[in-house]
């Protein structure tokens, strides 16, 4: 019992400790964590930190990346009762961020008309200019109206001074300020320009680019396509750099002015599917990149077949293999027909209109292969055939199409012919014959003998020797009681006689009652009942009646009349 | 029925229901291809022709055209390693999918200077629900990344050390590292486009690298572009698609599950088999046996 309860305690411990022994192998950091359960939740001060970074572009005068980092806020997932705030705020800041673009684009071209002489128009822009600089300082004063507002509803105001929320906001106030500042550095760059022309101005503008492309929807590996499109932008049109990609694979570069029509072949070893088709216009000079993505499937030519073969072939017949390759638009020419049949394959060419002819004889070890275009030119080929015992059945002849132009896909197809060979039919069924007729003459010589039906001999019934019952003392009785253990004896003396069991001294009532009815089935209810009131008269204080005597002298009587009758 | 008896018994009958149980119940592993919950492979592995590997040294030996997806949570071995190294050489695709593992290892051995940061990468404002779920929109077109414009990634991390030419994927310009792990961004620590994905050759094949394994995982697969991506990689692989299974930290239930199947195995064998009869019969006639002697 010790060495038990010490086995069960070490059990348990081990069970305890060892599943912690695993979280030594896994990653430092949680891996992932179910996105369906995972709680949403916005960081107030990361939203306005991007806007301050917007802004801190914009102060360095970056404004595109400015505006890109804008454009990306526009997919941040900000809950719908701040949506609306954040896109005013955003749209409050593109805006700013093209009136600035403007400014420094006025300003340069002020400058190239000063230095063209062309006064008038320099004054002109000069103006715009000095327009748009105030349009510039209307919108940083509602952008700080909307950062008051915005700072409010996120609750900014409510937070300690050292809380990050609070760092977030004065940072943005901090580049806010700094655009004021860029915003009077434009403004004093254009009274300089205006009190001297000849002054070079430094710009870091760009003129917005569009870009518009149309290519097919599919294209074939190694086959040319055409993608067309225009590049413009604002002012006259310029010589532009333009790429185009598969994927990431360049496939052209071309310089380009307006529209242009540009060809492009897949590479021959592109996989067949979904592409992207990329169009990059390179930024140059004052003038923006972009590029445009467009889907393409790229898919191979289906390349279908025509064939004729026979549909019985009786061996060694050869069976002639016609037929014709081609595609939804012509038939090809030259390309590689492969055809095996059984284990057996021959290879030849099509002819220019796409034809070919192969005559197949099995059996014979030869395959002749014939092109339409010219009939005497002839190949043969050795096929080694293998030792085939099918007596009658089809068999797939399968072509294989395999062109060399990598556009096309591959085709294979299968026929099937039903070939009969007479010379295995013909050798099985001798072979059966032979068979058939050995048996035959087996049986017919030889004369069945009756088996002797075997006699198990029987052991002879043995009867039971007579048992006479040892006399029994004659006993007076008197009273009911008496009467009753009389009826007891008339009815024993009845079974022993019957069953050959005597009532010796050493049974009990019951057990003589149990081996008696085991042999006397026909007597089992009133010996039973007999027995029953035997003992009650013998061993119960119970006063009995005239009426129970009675009852057990005629079951006494019962028992003797059963019995007789059965002996009868 | 004595004590001793008994608890014979009882333990025979607990430790077969206990097998029974465990054989049936499905494997909850992180990235197993039999686990049908959230952390699971099992639904990708379904909609994609993916073989779970048991073992990098059943690799295919052509592997042109194969593609294995490495998810490398346990340390290698040098064999393992040259393995690796061979697939790729020899033309194999490998999509080495990490984040906090053991990536750098098999990076370092390949030879390339690309490195798993193993920093939380965190998004506070483009994601999927939380900064823990950065969305991926800086996509750069490839046969890996067609249809998918837009991937969403679960407490992942980025690229170090990796040209520009090679990326294929970065986060967005509010994405930042978590240095010191306090979930907000420190002037310190890494911010802006960070890149997640990358594209290198080696020998004859190709090196992906992906910054979240839980990329694959059954619940990350239909959010956004995640399923598309997976299909692409689907796409390109002409040959097998693979999914190592040997470099997963094993649970209590995976490693009894393995043990019931060497049973199973060795059982199955002709001398298990024999065995197992054997004892059967011994265990059935043990009554007689002892009736017979008290006799």
């Amino acid at each position: 019992m010790k060495r038990l309860a010490s086995v069960l305690s070490i059990i348990i411990l081990l069970a305890m400790f060892f599943p912690g022994f695993s979280i030594l192998a896994r990653p430092t950091h949680t891996p992932h964590e179910n996105p369906v359960t995972a709680k949403s939740a916005l960081d107030k001060a990361a939203l306005l930190l991007s806007y301050s970074k917007v802004f801190d572009l914009a102060a360095i005068r970056q404004y595109q990346s400015a505006q890109g980092m804008l454009n990306e806020l526009e997919q941040s997932s900000i809950p719908d009762e701040l949506r609306y705030l954040t896109d005013r705020y955003s749209l409050l800041s593109s805006q700013l961020l093209t009136t600035l673009n403007n400014i420094e684009s006025l300003l340069d071209e002020a400058s190239t008309l000063f230095s063209n002489d062309q006064l008038n128009d320099a004054k002109e822009k000069l103006d715009s200019a000095e327009a748009t600089i105030h349009d510039a300082q209307f919108l940083l004063e509602d952008i700080k109206a909307a950062t008051n507002v915005l700072a409010e509803t996120l609750g900014v105001f409510a937070t300690s001074a050292t809380s990050q929320m609070k760092q977030a906001y004065e940072r943005l106030e901090q580049n806010l300020q700094r655009l004021r500042q860029l915003t009077n550095e434009l403004h004093q760059l254009r009274e300089n320009l205006e009190l001297n022309p000849q002054l070079i101005i430094k710009t870091r503008f760009r003129y917005p680019t569009f870009l518009e492309v149309s290519a097919p929807q599919t294209a074939h590996p190694g086959l040319p396509i055409t993608v067309s499109g225009q590049v413009s932008s604002t002012g006259s049109d310029v010589s532009r750099n333009i790429k185009i990609l598969l994927d990431n694979t360049q496939l052209t570069e071309e310089t380009i002015r307006g529209n242009f029509n540009l060809e492009i072949t897949p590479p021959e070893q592109t996989t067949t599917g979904k592409h992207s088709l990329t169009v990059v216009a390179n930024p140059q000079g004052h003038y923006s990149g972009t590029s445009k993505r467009l889907s393409i499937d790229i898919s191979k030519i289906p390349v279908q077949a025509e064939i004729q073969v026979p549909k019985l072939v009786i061996v060694p017949q050869s069976i002639q293999v016609s037929g014709k390759v081609f595609h939804k638009l012509a038939s090809i020419a030259d390309t590689e027909v492969n055809i095996a049949f059984r284990q057996s394959s021959i290879t030849t060419k099509t002819a220019n209109d796409g034809s070919f002819t192969v005559a197949v004889k099995p059996l014979q070890l030869s395959m002749l292969t014939t092109s339409s275009s010219n009939f005497f030119y002839v190949t043969a080929t050795t096929v080694e055939l293998p030792f085939d015992l099918s007596l009658a059945g089809p068999q797939k002849l399968t072509l294989t199409i395999q062109p060399i132009e990598r556009w096309y896909a591959p085709l294979q197809t299968e026929t099937w012919i039903f070939v009969i060979n007479p010379a295995n039919a013909g050798l099985m069924l001798v072979t059966f014959l032979s068979l058939g007729l050995l048996v035959y003459n087996r049986t017919r010589t030889r004369v069945p003998i009756p088996r002797e039906e075997e006699f198990i001999p029987q052991p002879p019934i043995q009867e039971l020797p007579p048992v006479t019952p040892k006399p029994r003392p004659q006993y007076e009785f008197s009273g009911i009681r008496g009467r009753i253990l009389a009826a007891y004896l008339s009815g024993v003396e009845a079974v022993e006689k019957r069953t050959s069991i005597p009532m010796t001294a050493h049974y009990t009532f019951r057990e003589f009652l149990k081996m008696a009815t085991h042999r006397l089935p026909s007597v089992i209810n009133p010996f039973t009942e007999l027995t029953t009131i035997t003992e009650v008269a013998l061993y119960s204080a119970h006063r009995l009646g005239k009426n129970i005597a009675t009852r057990a002298e005629k079951l006494a009587a019962t028992i003797k009349k059963e019995l007789f009758n059965e002996l009868a | 029925m004595n004590l001793r008896r008994f608890t014979a018994i009882l333990t025979i009958a607990l430790v077969i229901i206990l097998a029974i149980a465990i054989w049936f119940f499905p494997p909850d592993d992180d990235f197993r291809t039999g686990n049908p919950f959230w952390n699971g492979t099992k639904e990708v592995s379904a909609n994609y022709p993916i073989s779970p590997l048991e073992s990098l040294f059943n690799l295919p030996s052509l592997p042109l055209g194969s593609t294995l997806i490495l998810i490398p949570y346990l340390q290698y071995t040098p064999d393992e390693l040259e393995a690796l190294n061979s697939f790729v050489t020899w033309g194999g695709t490998l999509v080495l999918a990490d984040d906090y593992g053991y990536g750098n290892q098999v990076l370092k051995y390949l030879g390339l200077k690309t490195r798993f940061s193993g920093q939380p990468l965190l998004d506070p404002l483009v994601n999927y629900k939380n900064k823990w779920f950065p969305q991926i929109s800086h996509i750069k077109s490839s046969p890996f990344t067609s249809e998918s414009d837009k991937l969403v990634f679960n407490h992942a991390t980025c690229l170090t050390n990796v040209e520009a030419a090679n990326v294929l994927a970065r986060s967005s310009s509010f994405s930042f590292l978590d240095l010191n792990g306090d979930q907000t961004w420190q002037e310190s620590e890494p911010t802006g486009s960070l890149p997640v994905i990358s594209l290198h050759n080696l020998g004859s094949g190709q090196i992906l690298l992906v910054a979240d394994p839980s990329l694959f995982i059954n619940s990350m697969k239909t959010i956004e572009g995640n399923d598309s991506f997976l299909q692409n990689i689907a796409a390109i692989t002409a040959s097998e698609l693979l999914i190592d299974q040997s470099h997963l930290p094993p649970s209590n239930l995976h490693q009894t599950k393995n043990l019931l199947a060497k049973i199973r195995g060795s059982l199955a064998i002709p001398l298990g088999t024999l065995g197992l009869v054997i004892l059967a019969l011994t265990i059935t006639m043990m009554p007689l046996w002892h009736e017979r002697r008290r006799h």
